[in-house]
């Protein structure tokens, strides 16, 4: 899955990782990857994030409104009652099908432009790409205007000279 | 009589995405309480009884956590 991602975008992989473990999810899902992204060394997806108020607090602040409002639709409160931390885990989250989705479409989306390496730019499409879940839920929720950020996000590698072959 | 109840989310957005939130509370509810009963001396197969699950089920999936969070387990039930 990753023999094309360029070093900056395997960073990305493995940081989501880490932050799936560092809020003690079994499971790398999609969000989990937009945090990397808003994190990450990336200074260009970063910035397009972070121009939308997505910056990692911004994420993370607009999934904690996601989960209340799925929760508050079946009439329950997560502030309800007191829930310790998340127990810490002891096997390595593993990948889970939001995130291999959001990967695939990143392929799809370097294919469909003749880019033959995987960036974090490429990264980012894939994750808002998705059209129902989690992510497009919480920047809706936020109102972030997800096509208007994918565009943005597509300019800015024009601008970059990706031509598919320098990668 | 005021209504007390909700109705079913009508958007099936809705509806998932309260299923995939209820998921992940049951799954933290679920690892603290087993915490919190192991801990209060609780053994496996009542444990395993509360939650409604097989014993080899609860095992496999909260003792390496336990242990490696420092919860003194039951000897004779591990």
């Amino acid at each position: 899955m990753f023999q094309r991602f360029v070093a900056d975008a395997r960073d990305t992989a493995s940081l989501a990782q880490e932050i799936a473990r560092r809020v003690a999810s079994p499971t790398i899902e999609a969000e989990h990857i937009l945090l990397a992204l808003a994190e990450g060394r990336d200074a260009a997806t970063q910035a397009i994030l972070a121009d939308a108020g997505l910056d990692p607090e911004g994420v993370r602040e607009a999934l904690e409104r996601e989960n209340e409002r799925s929760l508050a639709a079946v009439g329950v409160s997560p502030h309800a009652f007191d829930l310790p931390p998340p127990a810490r885990l002891v096997k390595s989250p593993r990948w889970a099908a939001s995130a291999k989705l959001a990967l695939e479409r990143s392929l799809k989306v370097a294919s469909a432009r003749d880019d033959r390496r995987i960036e974090p730019s490429h990264i980012l499409l894939g994750v808002l790409e998705a059209p129902v879940g989690t992510v497009p839920r919480a920047l809706e929720g936020a109102g972030i205007d997800r096509a208007g950020l994918a565009r943005r996000a597509e300019a800015a590698m024009d601008l970059a000279g990706h031509d598919g072959v320098s990668g | 009589m005021p209504k007390t109840t909700l109705d079913s989310p009508t958007d099936p957005a809705e509806g998932l995405a309260a299923a995939v939130a209820l998921r992940r509370l049951a799954e933290r509810l679920e690892n603290a309480q087993v915490e919190r009963a192991m801990a209060e001396g609780w053994s496996w197969p009542q444990v395993a009884e509360a939650l409604g699950v097989s014993r080899q089920a609860v095992h496999k999936k909260h003792a390496k956590r336990l242990i490696a969070a420092g919860v003194e387990l039951r000897r004779r039930d591990r």
